[in-house]
């Protein structure tokens, strides 16, 4: 028989009255919170162009340019650039521009069945390429600075090999390199997405592309939940609790909920290329991954390379983020780990500024 | 045809509406009592009697508690009241936690059955052989999603008899959890622990492959019925749109690469133009103050 807690009973049913009153004072307050405090990616910016369902913006700055070379950010496929401008106290793209950086973002719109043959090389070959093309044009510069998070640091990286004259710096965040370098994590919530990605055979995935069109942000969310089972079940409740008596706490909480639920599909090929050719074949680290009929060649990053990881990243583990060291064409590499998770890098509110600032001081000293 | 999930999903709202009446009922009354066994209890001398008094005002606060929880959760049902769209999604999962999507066989094998369960197979017509074929694969995701929903099960099982192990281990030590709140979190580290540890097995991730293996054959077999359906008819089909994708896509690339190679040859031909629009750039950016 399992021993109980042995807390008196009237302070059991105090405490379970407290809950209660907690819980009905956080209904009433959820009842009366409306969308518009609940918004997000509010800093102001520029469409500059379009293309398709891709929108490449330019942010007006918030200070005295101190980089003259521009920077672009590229997100994942998976989730949404928004991320970066979550609120005006935890944001990302506020931190660079506050530091005089001409920051640029590029929103790959959200993915539908129609889209299912675009691939990973129509997005670095034609989208990112047009988005620099127009950022060279818009500012005179001839290369840009890239600065990629995650899946976006696999294109950005892809492009600067491709592309080389047209990158200044190459930034990568939290960016899955080798992708069977989560055999060498030993902390168990760590790597999972590489372990669920090689249980699947290639044929599971074709299939799931000839199914659906696209990989579902709503599959992914559902894999993604299982790499923190316990939080996935206890967000919304104990966590919510946490914070319901608290509007600025709830409005935090239920702006990174609008982020989650904003999760766009994959285009279908491109989902191929990302789970067959670099999470099951890890062909990006091998040199053998191939876009528009050339090599991705590591040797080809002759740019100066950041590589920026996350020290408890359970999506993206440190060993599959760290594995460029003597593999790129350049001297001028340097990585920086930081604490957080591989969002909490860019959100929490311990971390505002450290990313940010890290980036500018690397750009700054490589900005001749 | 009438949809088996939604008219599910109808019945237990129903089924929770009156049980939430008559708890309701029932926690009136017994507040009532509450109430007053406060009252007389109060009255009494002596250590005994303060004892009960204060157990039956804490009992007394805890309905008034559960009464007036009740009420917010019927002030904000939907129709009710009228919160934003995101606050009114995160209280729906307030109200209707994830946990025991989690707890019947995963929130996963949810999403996944979801995903893999098209139209029902009436729609279709009756083409016996075909449907037959249906049929079979049907069960085999039925199968399947039995044979996730196990392991998942038995996960959960394993975490309790950890986390029985684990009070035990520390009553016997001196050191159980006094408090509620302790022993919550111990149980929430332990389920997690086993949780994590049986994602990784390689019977859960055999069990979640074949389920999703199986909901892929399901639906692309249905595919063919559809079509083979609807083709006759002159209607479109999911291929046939795919197709049409493919070559719009195979277009665009085309086009792009045109664009491209015309856009470079005129750059070769007017480089003195493209590097005095280069230089009137940089002046334009130092002006704007940026360093030199």
């Amino acid at each position: 028989m399992i021993p109980m807690p042995t807390a008196g009973t009237a302070e059991l049913m105090r405490a379970a009255a407290a809950f209660n009153t907690k819980i009905a004072a956080g209904v009433t307050k959820l009842s009366s919170i409306k969308d518009e405090q609940v918004q997000i990616a509010t800093t102001p910016k520029d469409e500059v162009f379009h293309s398709d369902k891709v929108t490449l913006y330019r942010y007006r700055p918030l200070a005295e340019r101190q980089i003259a070379t521009p920077v672009l950010i590229v997100y994942s496929l998976i989730g949404r650039y928004t991320m970066t401008d979550l609120q005006e106290d935890r944001s990302l793209i506020r931190n660079l521009l506050k530091q005089g950086l001409d920051v640029w973002v590029v929103d790959w719109g959200s993915a539908s069945r129609a889209d299912r043959y675009l691939t990973i090389d129509d997005y670095v070959l034609h989208y990112l390429d047009d988005c620099v093309a127009a950022m060279r044009r818009g500012t005179g510069a001839e290369a840009v600075n890239l600065l990629g998070i995650c899946e976006g640091g696999v294109l950005t990286l892809a492009y600067a090999a491709l592309e080389p004259m047209r990158v200044k710096n190459l930034v990568l965040t939290v960016t899955p390199l080798d992708f069977h370098a989560d055999e060498a994590e030993e902390k168990l919530e760590h790597g999972f997405l590489n372990v669920w990605t090689r249980s699947l055979t290639a044929r599971d995935v074709d299939r799931m592309i000839e199914v659906w069109g696209v990989l579902p942000g709503e599959f992914m969310g559902a894999v993604f939940s299982m790499l923190t089972p316990i939080r996935s079940i206890t967000k919304y409740n104990l966590d919510l609790l946490e914070v319901v008596d608290d509007e600025p706490k709830l409005l935090n909480y239920l702006r990174m909920e609008k982020w989650l639920a904003d999760r766009p599909h994959h285009a279908g090929e491109a989902a191929k290329q990302w789970l067959k050719d670099l999470y099951q074949e890890n062909k990006l680290i091998k040199g053998e991954l191939e876009l528009g009929g050339r090599k991705v060649d590591l040797r080809a990053l002759t740019m100066p390379v950041l590589n920026i990881y996350a020290q408890d990243d359970h999506i993206i583990p440190p060993p599959t983020s760290r594995a460029l060291e003597g593999k790129v064409g350049t001297r001028d590499y340097t990585e920086l780990g930081l604490p957080g998770g591989h969002i909490g890098v860019f959100v929490s509110g311990k971390s505002q500024g450290i990313v940010g600032k890290g980036i500018v001081d690397w750009l700054s000293q490589r900005d001749r | 045809m009438t949809n088996p999930w939604e008219d599910f999903a109808q019945r237990s709202r129903e089924l929770y509406q009156q049980q939430a009446e008559l708890a309701k009922s029932w926690m009136e009354g017994q507040a009532k009592l509450a109430g007053t066994l406060a009252g007389s209890t109060g009255q009494e001398e002596g250590s005994q009697g303060q004892g009960w008094g204060a157990e039956a005002a804490a009992l007394a606060d805890l309905w008034r508690s559960w009464l007036k929880l009740g009420g917010s959760f019927g002030g904000a049902m939907p129709g009710l009241g009228e919160p934003g769209q995101i606050a009114a999604e995160t209280l729906g999962r307030f109200l209707d936690p994830v946990s025991l999507a989690l707890v019947g066989g995963s929130q996963v094998g949810e999403t996944i059955r979801r995903l893999t369960e098209g139209p029902r197979f009436a729609d279709l017509g009756a083409i016996e052989r075909r449907m037959a074929k249906l049929m079979e694969l049907w069960l085999k995701v039925q199968q399947a999603a039995r044979g996730y929903e196990a392991v998942v099960a038995g996960a959960w099982a394993e975490a309790s008899r950890r986390f029985a192990q684990e009070v035990q281990e520390a009553a016997r030590a001196g050191q159980a959890p006094s408090q509620p709140k302790d022993a919550l979190k111990l149980w929430l580290d332990v389920a997690n622990r086993t949780l994590l540890e049986t994602h990784r097995s390689e019977r859960f991730l055999t069990a979640q492959a074949e389920l999703l293996r199986h909901g892929m054959d399901f639906l692309l077999a249905e595919r063919e019925v559809v079509e083979s359906l609807v083709e006759p008819a002159g209607l479109p089909t999911r291929t046939e749109l795919d197709e049409v994708h493919g070559s719009v896509q195979e277009l665009k690339r085309r086009v792009r690469t045109l664009e491209k190679t015309t856009a470079a040859a005129q750059e070769a031909e007017e480089p003195s133009t493209a590097r005095a629009a280069t230089a009137a750039h940089k002046t334009k950016a130092r002006a704007q103050g940026a360093p030199a």
